[in-house]
């Protein structure tokens, strides 16, 4: 599974550019039009917004501004794009809310490393989580599939919460208890016990948990 | 209210400079050995902790994991600030985790703003309750006393997490069963039973959760005798 990341920008060639460039890790959804942004938010849950700073009908500044208004926008962090890298531009998209500036001449490389440190910096942080139609809002410590509640222990919802977060990658067995135990011994097979007790109570949920080998991961359940 | 930083640098002259460069935005905290940061780590709270990459005795990204994986860590921001802007540098910065990399020769005004970008994001979606001596970590979804993690069923974790968010006020009984328990009616004795295993486990904290009988429950300060 890859991040997904919203990315305005009013030159299709450099959507273009980047779909292709990012595809490792990132599925790049382009929107050329920044008036679109509302219908953008309905359709996308991203992990991240990428805005071109310079754009004639609506520039990023007053993009992000509205995106950050808007009732739909999930709180992701918004990182700005330019070829202009002076001083001014710069710090304008820092004081204008982004929570990073990234100029066009930077290798490919750093661009995905640093888009990919603010989606973990955000996820880590963030209360509600949202997967499928399973939403997690560890602020009330309230988990629902379906806007039904789960009955879940305390060990059941820290094991589903790191679960999560760390989707669409994998946790390992030993991952999984130092987070959810901290660092006592706990035998591995205890892991097992748990997750057998949870499974029913997520049986209507579009994913699930499985276990291949050492790793313990989220997948998508297939469409019968 | 200023936001308090921590900012280590083995250069004197460094922290001296930056210090000056952030004062007027920010209350410096400085460190000039990484050692004696990590030892009043625990009594300390920062909103964004700015490391030096080259140090002797400890450098900078050895410095940033012992911070990550310290129980008294808060989840703020931590950027790297050196003047070595190589890309191996910000690339091997990046990989770690660092949420910015900040190039110490860069316009004090860029320096000032990308720092408060982070902390604007930081304190916008921060999930951790700092209470005294107490912290409950949300996304971990643990409690700490004095970085010692409690014990805690989740009744008691939920509990908690009620009174420290609406300290100093009193929880009423139907607030506390709807929120905690999410059903209509639960026995008085049950509650108190929760209550008082919490308050136990909160051992000689200076506060403790009072049940007022009739009308709920309260976080207060322990009266000394």
């Amino acid at each position: 599974m890859k991040w997904s990341l919203l990315y305005f920008d009013d030159q299709i060639q450099n959507i273009e550019a980047f779909k292709e460039i990012l595809s490792d890790k990132f599925n790049v959804i382009g929107c050329s039009d920044a008036t679109a942004f509302p219908q953008m938010l309905e359709e996308y849950h991203p992990n991240a917004i990428l805005l071109d700073v310079h754009m004639p009908i609506m520039d990023g500044h007053t993009l992000y501004k509205n995106i950050s208004q808007h009732p739909l926008y999930n709180g992701c962090p918004v990182i700005f794009i330019s070829g202009d890298a002076s001083d001014e531009n710069k710090i304008k998209s820092y004081e204008g809310g982004g929570i990073d500036f990234l100029s066009r001449n930077l290798k490919i490389e750093e661009i995905a490393i640093r888009l990919e440190n603010k989606i973990k910096f955000f996820t880590q942080m963030s209360t509600n989580l949202e997967l499928g139609n399973l939403m997690v809002d560890v602020k009330s410590m309230k988990a629902s599939i379906n806007n039904k509640n789960l009955d879940l222990t305390l060990l059941e919802l820290r094991m589903l919460n790191h679960l999560l977060r760390s989707y669409p990658q994998t946790l390992s067995r030993t991952e999984l208890i130092s987070r959810v135990w901290g660092n006592d011994s706990v035998k591995p097979g205890t892991i097992n016990t748990h997750l057998t007790n949870l499974k029913p109570k997520i049986d209507n949920w579009d994913y699930q948990i499985k276990v291949r080998e050492d790793n313990i991961l989220i997948q998508k359940k297939d469409k019968t | 209210m200023k936001s308090d930083i921590a900012y280590i640098d083995d250069n004197r002259l460094n922290l001296e400079a930056v210090q000056t460069i952030l004062s007027q935005d920010f209350n410096v905290q400085t460190f000039n050995k990484p050692e004696n940061f990590l030892a009043i780590f625990d009594q300390s709270s920062y909103t964004t902790i700015l490391v030096d990459i080259h140090m002797p005795t400890l450098d900078g990204f050895t410095l940033y994991e012992k911070i990550i994986e310290h129980p008294h860590y808060n989840g703020c921001p931590i950027l790297f600030i050196s003047s070595d802007d190589s890309d191996s540098a910000r690339i091997k910065s990046f990989v770690l985790g660092a949420v910015d990399f900040l190039n110490r020769d860069i316009n004090p005004e860029e320096m000032i703003a990308r720092i408060k970008s982070k902390i604007q994001f930081y304190q916008k979606h921060r999930s951790i309750i700092e209470f005294t001596n107490l912290r409950v970590n949300l996304t971990l979804l643990k409690a700490y006393l004095n970085s010692k993690e409690l014990p805690l069923t989740f009744i008691e974790f939920k509990i908690l997490c009620l009174v420290l968010r609406n300290y100093p006020d009193v929880i009423t009984k139907e607030q506390l069963i709807q929120q905690v328990w999410r059903t209509d009616h639960v026995l008085d004795a049950t509650i108190y039973t929760h209550v008082s295993n919490l308050n136990s486990k909160l051992g000689d904290w200076d506060y403790e959760i009072n049940g007022l009988k009739t009308k709920g429950v309260q976080l207060m300060k322990k009266v000394t005798a």
